[in-house]
């Protein structure tokens, strides 16, 4: 496998797991025939540029193809826990920065808390693309804390962020026990 | 029990790109690259199926009933064993039979309201 290939190889990850696991090797067959018999020097350029807005093109299609509105009431909560998890750390940050007479120190491991918060998230959710149950898991128990910004503000926004946490995690929690329940044998926490 | 098959008049019209690997497959089974030649061949360049195109329409297309993979090899000798080689399906076929007649039918009407290049219209197209 030359250079090539090897970026391509990689830019087919652009396309949904399922598409890629069926037709993937096929794609990358289909990309060194081409290289072969129209690539070498400039003329690769050619193709890359071909193939290229190929990629771009039909990549977010297939993508879109399986955003079906079934799959976005099912995994809606996989797009608000990234958002939650920014909201929250930017409220962290806001009120690090801002002098409301608190010491400085305890605005700070605050806003620390809340990265932390955010970077376990994020591992849920890079963890979930290959063991479903443990990134639920994962993202459920680090959005569950941020609940409790409801109960403590009733600024408008930040209760909002708050009550978004609060379903964020049951639909996330609840997910994971519906893929328990399903293959108990793959789940090991 | 069998699954009823479709009507071919239901699958009409057909996208582009279902239409140009129906029709390199029409004369017998193919791999993607040969297929991606074929398309070329027949509109003498000006259709290029990428790899990206090329496999989203074969993954429909096989949803559909329209193709499938077979296991034969023209030439094993000649050939990787590890492509995949596909044909029309008699649906196929038949839906490629009927997208063709469409299309003439829509040639016959173009000719008739010389809407055709080379025509009064298609001169009067030019000039605008």
């Amino acid at each position: 496998m030359n250079g090539h290939e090897r970026v391509y190889g990689v830019l087919i990850s652009l396309y949904p797991r399922e598409h890629r696991e069926e037709f993937g090797p096929d794609m990358v067959q289909l990309f060194r025939d081409r290289l072969r018999d129209e690539g070498g020097g400039m003329r690769s350029a050619l193709v890359w540029s071909d193939i290229g807005s190929d990629l771009v093109k039909t990549a977010f299609m297939e993508r879109l193809e399986m955003t079906t509105m079934d799959n976005l009431k099912q995994t809606w909560w996989l797009v608000t826990a990234p958002i939650v998890a920014a909201a929250v750390v930017i409220f962290g940050f806001g009120n690090m920065v801002t002098d409301d007479g608190g010491e400085f120190w305890m605005r700070a491991l605050f806003f620390g808390i809340t990265v932390a918060f955010a970077l376990v998230v994020v591992v849920g959710l890079v963890l979930r693309r290959r063991h479903k149950a443990v990134g639920s898991l994962i993202i459920g128990l680090a959005v569950l804390p941020g609940s409790v910004l409801t109960a403590l503000f009733w600024f408008p926004p930040v209760a909002l962020v708050g009550l978004l946490c609060l379903v964020t995690a049951i639909k996330a929690l609840s997910d994971y026990a519906a893929l328990r329940r399903a293959t108990p044998e793959t789940v090991t926490v | 029990m069998a699954e009823a098959t479709p009507d071919p008049g239901s699958l009409l019209p057909l996208a582009p790109a279902h239409l140009h690997v129906l029709m390199a497959l029409a004369d017998g089974e193919k791999h993607g690259y040969a297929i991606m030649r074929e398309v070329e061949l027949m509109t003498e360049g000006d259709v290029t199926m990428g790899p990206g195109t090329l496999y989203g329409a074969i993954k429909r297309m096989l949803k559909l009933g329209l193709i499938e993979e077979t296991d034969e090899r023209p030439d094993p000798e000649l050939d990787d064993e590890r492509r995949r080689y596909y044909e029309a399906t008699g649906l196929g076929l038949r839906v490629l039979s009927a997208e063709t007649a469409r299309l003439q039918q829509l040639v016959s009407i173009a000719q008739a309201k010389q809407v055709r290049p080379g025509t009064a219209f298609g001169l009067r197209a030019l000039a605008a």
